[in-house]
């Protein structure tokens, strides 16, 4: 055919979800040379690679890689051993993420202190942790509602110091995860085990030849995004550390407090919190909408992650607003930007209709139906049953206890002492055909008998009594009809 | 068909002549016009209050209380009995009674839910059974039947939920039944006083002469003239065994065993013991049946077509007697359990269990774990095709407009459609437009594939979308691309209707019934 529908192309298609279209800055892990938070590995581009990335130039890198790893192998592929354990690791990510935390817990422990800094240090967990989010995850990576400047510079700067990455940096990994849940692109893949999708992606060095991107452009056009991303370690650094134990200084006079408890102690709930989703959420709990994939409910992980532990409706329904639907499911986070929208501050709360949630559930439940029913003894099902005449019925009739029921034959000679009705009704119809008395003439029998009934068939019946053969009523039926 | 069957199998069906079809058309039949005759008595004594009260009951389930509630605020002592010893013969008399009734009266003669071995069991049920002052076996069996067999419906449910829970608590026992005619028919019918039973019983054994049944076998659930006996002589002494179970016997313990006085003995092991029991009793049939009681937490696993309900409230099945789960009980009646669940509180169950491992019962039914679990499942796949019905899963393909590439070219390229996107996919036009800002995926990805066939990308060239995606883009459908392949446009019309109207192996299975109804 001559007007035949063009078709879309996919490599064009994925070079716009990879974003890979167009000539952005691309660098996805400011500071310290790309090394902070997701590994340089993992991304592949470094502070020199900032100004240009196009589609020549990453198929360019490609090939450069797939000749430098063709003769030695990459680290993430060798196996652990004491001589190369230290280069698995990322050191950086390890002080962060363990090292840091280690000693404000050791100093937390040494170190009472006064109420204060303990309302002070909640109070920020509760920023940042909201920042995290209401900000970076549904705000910014999900697009799930628009917001003014203002509330984007609180996300942009509490979330900083949640020292988890800058918003474009952790906006591409968290697509990433979206678009390859549970393969090998996946950043935190599930499937590699609980530590790993935990911690164990971010403190080991990644494999490039799993690396994959996801379009950010709406990010790399917001000019907070932007600028976040600039001076991310001073906007990390400050809002990490420097502004809790300047503020408890200077109120109470307790610099140290300040930082150990609203600086280090804070910040590695969050970081702990929030790696809970990743690995928690695909780990525990229900699975009401897809089975498929790894992403479950829990409301252990809901409450440890302000809301976010309804992750398999989340990964159905990404760009929905919320994460609970239910009153009683707890969503502190959707509350948040409910309350936003009232106030005139936050616009375009994405939702997805009911019809689609409920035919998701519906859908789910009935696979769950059809694995139970498929392992249930059902009878022998009509078609694989033997024909029988009608003489090689009556002589078996009496021996084995038959009766015929809509054409079937039944052996319920084992049955019969356990009919609820009597013996002396069941043995009266032996041998004979019993479907009124069995539908209703006697006793119209529940499903449950009709089951029961299905699994004692031995066979059809040939030509059966003209009553019982439904088929051969529904012929003179339609014989009659057309005679009229 | 020879004459001979024939011939016998009119001798067998003696003793439950109603059973056949002509007959219980007949019975049926005589029924309404008994009704009718008695409905226009009661209308010309419509006034004639009197009447229409059921002294028995109401003496034993109203009055006698009543009395012994009266006495107790009068002389000012307390419902639970101040002496230790009364405190436990009450309790432990309330379960051997209790037991009497469940495992007696209901598993064993109105259920046939097992098999007696010895005769005192059965004098043990007849005796201590009529300690609730619910009446005789006889009565109460056949009216229980009755409920059985017309759940729910108003005139021939003796204690119909529908005529409100008054009546199905109480009122059913103090006003007098309309037809009550036809209950005494029913009760010939269940368990015939006139009719000589051991006739029937020989009859019907000469004629199995081709199948080997053991004598045990043949006295199963059947109604032997021993039975039948016991029934006639339970029912006809029915007010002394009330009043030697209900206040010679526990005043005599009282008195002798525990040292109380005989008004102890009347009021606590007594009249007490038996309001406690008939409230259980009772309210099996009111509570367990109003779906409106959110505190007993109804559901109705296995059949909703009915208003039993299983109450999954520890304190409602407490106050039952452990026979709460009504929906499994009214699907399964014949079964000892009153719940498939072995961790039920259910002391009937326990009682009739125990009975077996010493050897005073057998043959105890159970319903098979495979029918249970293939009920639930019907159940929850009607439950859910209900739900699926309400839902909107876009326009069926068979009911989708044809349009020729052509057409879908020149529609694209109007502009009067500038804004708007249509994608194909699966030769299936669906026109985004109002979903664009939604999708996760972002709007340049469904700008790039406008106007185009992008199978592929949607199912996993870009990205491998969810069920739900899938479910949102049927939604969308506007037209079908006529590119001239009939044959699978027809094998998809197949796949998803017959799927939506079909769902599932349940109705293929069940095929031949619905073939039955037509």
């Amino acid at each position: 055919m001559t007007d035949q529908l063009e078709i879309a192309d996919i490599t064009s298609l994925n070079a716009l979800a990879a974003g890979t279209n167009r000539k952005n800055p691309r660098i996805v892990a400011a500071g310290l040379g790309g090394k902070l938070m997701g590994t340089a590995d993992m991304v592949k581009i470094t502070a020199e690679q900032i100004t240009e990335d196009s589609m020549e130039s990453l198929a360019e890198k490609d090939a450069r890689e797939a000749k430098k790893y063709a003769t030695v192998k990459h680290i993430s592929e060798k196996p652990w051993t004491l001589t190369n354990f230290y280069d698995h690791i990322n050191w950086l990510n390890a002080v962060l993420v363990v090292a840091l935390p280690a000693y404000g817990l050791y100093q937390a422990v040494k170190y009472p202190p006064p109420w204060q800094t303990v309302v002070l240090g909640f109070v920020l967990y509760v920023f940042s942790g909201v920042s995290i989010t209401a900000g970076y995850h549904r705000l910014f990576s999900h697009r799930a509602y628009d917001a003014v400047v203002p509330v984007k510079i609180f996300f942009a700067f509490f979330g900083a110091g949640a020292i988890e990455g800058s918003i474009k940096w952790w906006g591409h990994s968290h697509r990433i995860h979206h678009r390859y849940t549970d393969t090998a692109r996946d950043p935190y893949d599930a499937r590699r085990g609980f530590w790993y999708s935990h911690m164990g992606w971010m403190l080991t060095k990644s494999n490039p030849k799993n690396r994959a991107r996801a379009d950010i452009h709406d990010l790399t056009a917001d000019p907070v995004v932007v600028f976040q991303h600039r001076y991310y370690l001073v906007i990390m650094i400050v809002a990490a550390y420097v502004f809790p134990t300047i503020v408890a200084g200077l109120f109470w006079g307790d610099y140290w407090g300040g930082f150990i408890y609203a600086g280090l102690m804070k910040t590695f709930v969050i970081q702990q919190a929030t790696f809970c989703v990743n690995s928690l959420a695909h780990w525990i709990g229900v699975q009401p909408f897809d089975d498929r994939r790894t992403p479950r409910d829990h409301v252990l992980t809901a409450f440890v992650t302000f809301g976010e532990g309804y992750h398999n409706f989340h990964h159905e329904f990404p760009s929905d607003y919320r994460n609970a639907l239910k009153w009683y499911q707890f969503d502190p986070t959707k509350v948040v930007i409910w309350v936003l929208s009232k106030l005139g501050l936050a616009w375009n709360l994405k939702t997805f209709s009911q019809n689609a949630i409920e035919q998701g559930l519906i859908q789910q439940q009935q696979k769950k139906l059809n694995r139970m029913k498929s392992k249930l003894q059902w009878g022998i099902s009509v078609e694989n049953l033997p024909v029988w005449s009608r003489e090689e019925f009556n002589e078996k009739a009496k021996q084995d206890g038959l009766i015929i029921i809509s054409g079937i034959i039944h052996n319920v000679k084992k049955f019969i002492k356990e009919h609820p009705g009597g013996q002396a009704l069941v043995r009266a119809s032996l041998g004979k055909d019993a479907t009124k008395a069995f539908n209703g003439a006697v006793y119209a029998h529940s499903n449950a008998a009709h089951n029961l009934l299905a699994s004692m068939r031995v066979a059809v019946i040939r030509d059966g009594n003209v009553d019982a053969n439904t088929f051969d009523l529904q012929q003179q039926f339609l014989d009659k009809e057309k005679i009229n | 068909m020879s004459a001979e069957p024939v011939s016998k199998s009119t001798k067998v069906q003696k003793r439950k002549v109603q059973h056949s079809p002509s007959s219980t058309n007949q019975l049926l039949n005589h029924a309404s016009q008994l009704k009718n005759t008695h409905m226009k008595e009661m209308r010309r004594r419509k006034r004639d209050f009197l009447r229409r009260i059921n002294y028995g009951y109401t003496f034993t389930v109203a009055v006698l209380p009543a009395l012994a509630l009266i006495y107790l605020i009068r002389t000012s002592e307390s419902f639970i009995p101040e002496k230790q010893e009364t405190l436990y013969f009450t309790c432990i008399y309330y379960n051997i009674t209790m037991l009497a009734f469940t495992a007696g009266y209901h598993k064993y003669f109105a259920h046939n839910s097992f098999k007696v071995r010895f005769k005192f069991i059965q004098y043990f049920f007849a005796i201590f059974g009529a300690s609730s002052g619910l009446g005789s076996i006889r009565w109460w069996a056949s009216l229980h039947r009755a409920h059985h067999h017309f759940t729910d419906d108003t005139e021939r449910d003796p204690y119909s939920i529908k005529r409100g829970f008054t009546w199905a608590h109480w009122g059913w026992l103090i006003k007098k039944p309309k037809i009550t005619t036809f209950y005494h028919e029913f009760m010939e019918q269940e368990f015939p006083k006139n009719t000589e039973a051991s006739k029937i019983i020989n009859e019907a054994t000469i004629d199995e002469d081709g199948i080997e049944y053991s004598q045990g076998d043949l006295k199963r659930n059947d109604y032997d003239e021993y039975l039948q006996q016991l029934l006639i002589w339970q029912e006809s002494r029915y007010l002394i065994l009330f009043f030697i179970t209900t206040f010679l016997i526990p005043v005599l313990i009282t008195v002798i065993v525990c040292h109380d006085t005989i008004a102890h003995g009347v009021i606590y092991p007594g009249l007490l013991r038996m309001f406690l029991c008939q409230q259980s009793l009772l309210s099996t049939e009111s509570v367990c049946h109003l779906k409106s009681i959110q505190v007993s937490i109804p559901t109705q696993p296995f059949n909703d077509k009915n208003t039993s309900q299983n109450c999954n409230n520890p304190l409602v099945s407490l106050l039952t007697y452990g026979q709460a789960h009504q929906n499994y009980h009214h699907e399964f009646p014949h079964d000892y359990r009153s719940t498939s669940s072995i961790f039920a509180y259910d002391p009937t169950k326990w009682f009739i269990w125990t009975m077996e491992k010493v050897g005073l019962v057998e043959e105890l039914c159970k319903t098979p774990e495979n029918l249970i679990v293939q009920l639930r499942i019907q159940q929850q796949q009607q439950v859910i095709n209900r739900m699926k019905s309400q839902l909107n899963w876009g326009t069926p393909i068979s009911k989708l407009p044809l349009i020729t590439p052509k057409d879908f070219k020149r529609i694209i390229a109007s502009s009067s459609n500038k804004d708007r996107i249509y994608i194909v996919i699966q030769n299936i036009i669906h026109d985004i437009t109002p979903f664009m800002d939604q999708h996760p995926g972002g709007v340049p990805l469904l700008k790039a594939s406008h106007g185009k066939d992008a199978t592929k990308a949607f199912y996993g060239g870009v990205y491998g979308h969810s069920t739900a995606a899938v479910n949102l883009l049927a939604t969308m459908r506007i037209g079908m691309l006529d590119v001239g392949n009939e044959e699978e446009v027809w094998k998809r019309v197949v796949r998803e209707e017959g799927d939506v109207e079909e769902s599932g192996a349940r109705r293929s299975n069940k095929s031949y019934r619905t073939a039955e109804a037509a």
